[in-house]
């Protein structure tokens, strides 16, 4: 079990000397945008090279290296010691400011990142945002203008000019933030004033190629003054060197002398190299006098951005190879259930019999800090994974070998309204009762949670209990509906063909001896179901399915919630007044209960409590019904602002668009929570230990709540609830298109009248909820601003 | 069928050995990524607010922010040092702190972070050799109020606006595209 925590503990170090190592503010986002680009790149380069021979020839493997190498040399340039050594040296700030604007653009546009940067973005995003912007009038124009040599050249000569006068130098110096301006504007007239050089694929040339050797010449001219100016003057023109440059025995002036010999020989080398290149091969090539240049393409095009038929085959995760084919394995799948209930067996057996300090029981941690952290994570990153491996559901589908259910479960109570009660009840509990500090509760939540599974499931058919009751169930089939992947057809030919429905029936198993092949047991039809609401993911149908045409495959996140369309096993999702409750209770549930612990609303709480004799359970849980039900009034007071259809269906539209804002707020809560409690689960793992005599270490971080939050920890948050919120208005936006298109459609089909739905008119329906929708998010954006308070567990303060 | 089905075993190692050659070069930038990366410093900026010549030589020291606020303030020493060399802050109110300097990672730097958590004048001594006063630097130093949290996250906390911006200017096209 040692060998367990290994990892955790590296990973603990590997934190905490990067912590130690105080990295330059910039250095996280830097790298982190280098991976990002770099990935695009790489799977746009691949998929380009793989259209044929010409995009090969075009998209060769140098090209590759140079994207990579600008990377590197933008991260030598803003995220090594060299950033560090430029505050101290102007030779070593002119060496970098060289490389960003000299060194880094050329690369750039050498690795022709448009078309590669695009392809690897998902198609979704490419063809529904990119496309649609890039295409726009004002856009093209823009870039038309940007894209125009004497703009770039402009921009070139106002840097390198501007940002050497003193004051503007010394500026930047003293201020991060304008030092972080000044090194941008590099980049970007560095980038603009090489386009016309290296003449990147698409661009389409302006000017005749020659007249890039006196652009060359002339920017060389700027670069000059400058050099010459640090050069010839007596004087130390940058006050800031003099000063630390005599305590490091360092001579300014020298100093100065070295950066204007950069400046002046690399620079103006860098800058006339090209043109002497150029020259070259207009007037050394063979017949090249008096031939016209190639002819260019007349528009800037991107092939990328045009509409293509989609691939035959969506690219499946379960065709991965190890991986896919183990998951398509039903045995496979009820071991990965079965060792989760091990597991659980063992964290219950700890929550009774263990200590009850919650830092240092395995029921006080593992359930509430790591595996909620994870399985967050996991569902916004892939798709349902915490309902696939779920323990609950391992009991009934062994138990089912031999008990067959013959009961359906009751029309009276085939909808998500005991679910949307359970989850209430579990919020509720849950601030009043402080579950997560108490193992044996947890322990026996967990033992009632089995046995109320298989109960129900034994009784009745299907998986009732995970269709109709599960709160833990709901509330991941709700976060999974803005997961990128869903269980879906592969080929709907085939599945139009199919007269078995093995998928929904399920199917005797070919091999001899085994079990009959479920279908799914939540009466989801696999080529009639749209979104992963009610899908758990258990691959029942991939199974049964005989023609091996279920898959998980790619989905644009939340695309199901704006449509609100018709789907097996749910009905017209728009329709549905329990699942709008249901969305409301999980997203101004999760701000209730991330509200709870931060340190104001405690101690606004304990202050009543204590003033007005009240028990601090009933007031701690009364708080969150409260603060879910003045959510609950706020979204339906934005569903009576916008008109055009049922208020029903106006009031699930928007709750079901605030259900990725609920997600991120999931997600920055127990985020949060696992980010600073892991080590919680080290010190309870060493108990385990210790106490069962398989190691003599004792913990030595004995109530270890939370380590201190990292510095990146917030602006993430921020960034994850940016997004949410983001995904929101935006989920918000095309379900009022479709909604008003709907009643255009039956209004027209009636009386013969024109649509009306035009962007502007989606636009105005839209403010009022957007702006309830904005509201929850200043609620959630304040409370992040919050110290926090973890009740229950050892002393941890914001 | 032989031949054929020996080219297409050729034609995917070849394919393999062209993705483990991929990865190989990515692997290869991202380890070169990591060492350029821990090997990076603190955060840029500030003032220099004292020079002169302790332990017979030049010295500087430079404070980041350049305009201190109540909380982090970095003090860093350029010049001679010696083990044990202290920072130390001392506000009107008679409230010290002292911090030890230790080596930054640039040059042979000493620096120390010291919380300052009061409003006001505080005096602040730095002494490079640790041996009391004969050798110390003293400045005065003005911190002021914190500036609010939000301003330096304003730019993760209202990414959404630039997000809503692009999808809707980009739902606006795709509708008015659709309906012409």
């Amino acid at each position: 079990m040692l060998e367990f925590a290994a990892p955790l503990l590296a990973l603990a170090d590997i934190l905490a000397l990067a912590d130690n190592l105080a990295l330059a503010d910039n250095a996280p986002w830097v790298l982190a945008g280098c991976v990002v680009s770099c990935a695009l790149y790489a799977r746009g380069w691949r998929a380009i090279r793989a259209r044929g021979r010409a995009s090969r020839e075009r998209f060769c493997g140098w090209r590759c290296v140079a994207f990579f190498a600008a990377w590197l040399v933008m991260l030598v340039a803003l995220a090594s010691p060299l950033d560090r050594e430029a505050e101290r040296a102007l030779a070593a700030h002119m060496v970098q400011h060289l490389l960003l604007t000299m060194i880094v653009p050329p690369l750039f546009w050498l690795a022709s990142p448009a078309m590669p940067c695009l392809f690897g973005l998902p198609r979704a995003l490419r063809l529904e945002v990119v496309g649609p912007i890039i295409a726009a009038p004002a856009v093209r124009t823009l870039l038309r203008i940007a894209t125009n040599p004497i703009v770039g050249w402009i921009a070139m000569a106002l840097v390198t000019l501007g940002w050497h006068v003193p004051a503007i130098y010394q500026l930047a110096l003293r201020e991060p933030a304008w030092h972080r301006v000044e090194h941008a504007s590099m980049l970007a007239a560095g980038l603009l004033f090489w386009l016309p050089v290296v003449e990147p694929f698409p661009y389409r040339r302006r000017w005749p190629r020659l007249a890039m050797v006196p652009y060359l010449v002339a920017a060389d001219f700027s670069n000059t003054i400058v050099a010459a100016y640090l050069a010839f003057s007596g004087a130390i023109a940058y006050r800031w060197y003099a000063d630390i440059g005599a305590a490091r025995g360092i001579d300014a002036l020298q100093d100065q002398h070295l950066a204007a010999g950069i400046m002046w020989v690399p620079g103006s080398i860098i800058y006339l190299l090209p043109a002497m290149a150029i020259t070259a091969t207009r007037f050394l090539a063979k017949g090249s006098f008096g031939v016209r240049a190639p002819q260019q393409p007349r528009e800037l095009s991107l092939p990328v951005l045009q509409r293509a038929p989609a691939r035959e085959t969506p690219r499946d995760l379960l065709r991965i190879p190890v991986i896919g084919a183990l998951l398509r394995q039903p045995r496979v799948r009820l071991g990965l259930r079965l060792a989760m209930l091990a597991l659980a067996a063992l964290i219950a057996i700890d929550g009774i019999v263990g200590p009850q300090d919650a830092p240092m029981n395995l029921a006080g941690t593992l359930p509430w800090t790591h595996w909620r952290g994870f399985a967050v994570v996991a569902i916004l990153a892939v798709a349902n994974a915490a309902c696939m491996a779920c323990p609950l559901i391992a009991p009934r589908s062994v138990l089912r070998r031999w008990i067959t259910p013959t009961r359906t479960w009751p029309a009276a109570l085939r909808s998500k309204w005991i679910a949307g009660a359970l989850i209430v009840a579990w919020l509720v509990a849950y601030e009043a009762f402080d579950l997560w500090s108490s193992p044996w509760a947890t322990a026996f939540i967990l033992i009632g949670f089995v046995v109320a599974a298989t109960a129900v499931d034994l009784l009745f058919e299907g998986a009732s209990f995970c269709r109709f009751v599960c709160p833990i169930g709901q509330y991941q089939m709700l976060l999974s509906t803005v997961a990128p992947r869903e269980v879906r057809a592969l080929d709907a030919d085939v599945c139009a063909r199919c007269e078995t429905h093995d998928c929904l029936k399920g199917r005797p198993s070919t091999v001899a001896n085994t079990p009959t092949l479920p279908g799914c047991g939540l009466g989801l039809f696999v080529p009639k179901k749209d979104g992963n609401l009610d899908c758990t993911f258990c691959l029942d149908c991939v199974s049964a399915c005989p023609h091996e045409n279920i898959g998980i495959v790619a989905v644009v996140p939340g695309a199901s919630l704006a449509r609100a369309a018709w789907s097996s096993g749910i009905g017209t999702l728009a329709n549905r007044f329990d699942i709008g409750v249901l969305a409301t209770i999980f997203t101004t549930g999760a701000i209730a209960n991330a509200a709870g612990m931060s340190a104001p609303i405690v101690q606004i709480l304990d202050e009543i409590a204590t003033a007005r004799a009240i028990s601090p359970a009933l007031l701690q849980g009364s708080f969150v019904v409260v603060a879910m039900l003045g959510g609950a009034l706020l979204l339906a007071s934005a569903a009576v602002a916008v008109q055009d259809a049922p208020f029903i269906q106006r009031f699930n539209r928007i709750a079901l668009a605030s259900i990725p804002l609920g997600a991120s707020v999931w997600l920055v809560h127990f985020g949060f929570h696992f980010i600073t409690g892991w080590p919680t689960g080290e010190a309870a793992i060493r108990r385990v230990l210790h106490d069962l005599a398989l190691s003599s270490d004792a913990p030595d971080r004995i109530l270890s709540c939370c380590v201190v939050p990292p510095n990146w920890l917030v602006p993430a948050e921020f960034l994850a609830l940016s997004l949410g919120l983001a995904a929101a208005l935006g989920v918000l936006w095309w379900s009022i298109d479709a909604m008003l298109r709907r009643r255009d459609g039956a209004r027209t089909s009636s009386s013969k009248t024109t649509s009306t739905t035009t962007p502007a008119r989606v636009t105005i329906a839209w403010i009022a909820p957007a702006i309830a929708l904005i509201a929850l998010w200043s609620m959630m954006a304040w409370v992040v601003l919050q110290p926090m308070e973890m009740r229950g567990t050892s002393g941890f303060g914001s | 069928m032989n031949a054929q089905r020996g080219q297409r075993i050729v034609r995917r190692a070849d394919r393999v050995f062209m993705h483990a050659r991929a990865l190989a070069f990515m692997l290869a930038c991202m380890l070169a990524l990591e060492a350029v990366m821990s090997a990076a410093s603190l955060a840029d900026g500030g003032i220099v607010v004292w020079t002169g010549e302790r332990m017979g030589a030049r010295a500087a020291v430079i404070i980041a922010p350049a305009a201190p606020s109540v909380g982090e303030v970095e003090f860093a020493w350029i010049g001679a040092w010696k083990a044990g060399a202290l920072v130390h802050a001392q506000h009107l109110d008679g409230l010290a702190i002292e911090g030890v300097l230790a080596p930054a990672p640039i040059g042979s730097e000493v620096r120390c972070s010291l919380a300052l958590t009061k409003v006001g004048h505080w005096d602040i001594t730095i002494d490079p050799d640790g041996n009391g006063d004969a050798q110390a630097a003293r400045f005065p130093l003005e911190v002021s109020d914190p500036p609010a949290r939000w301003t330096t996250l304003w730019p993760a906390m209202f990414a959404w606006i630039a997000l809503v911006a692009i999808g809707l200017t980009a739902a606006w096209r795709k509708t008015t595209r659709r309906d012409s």
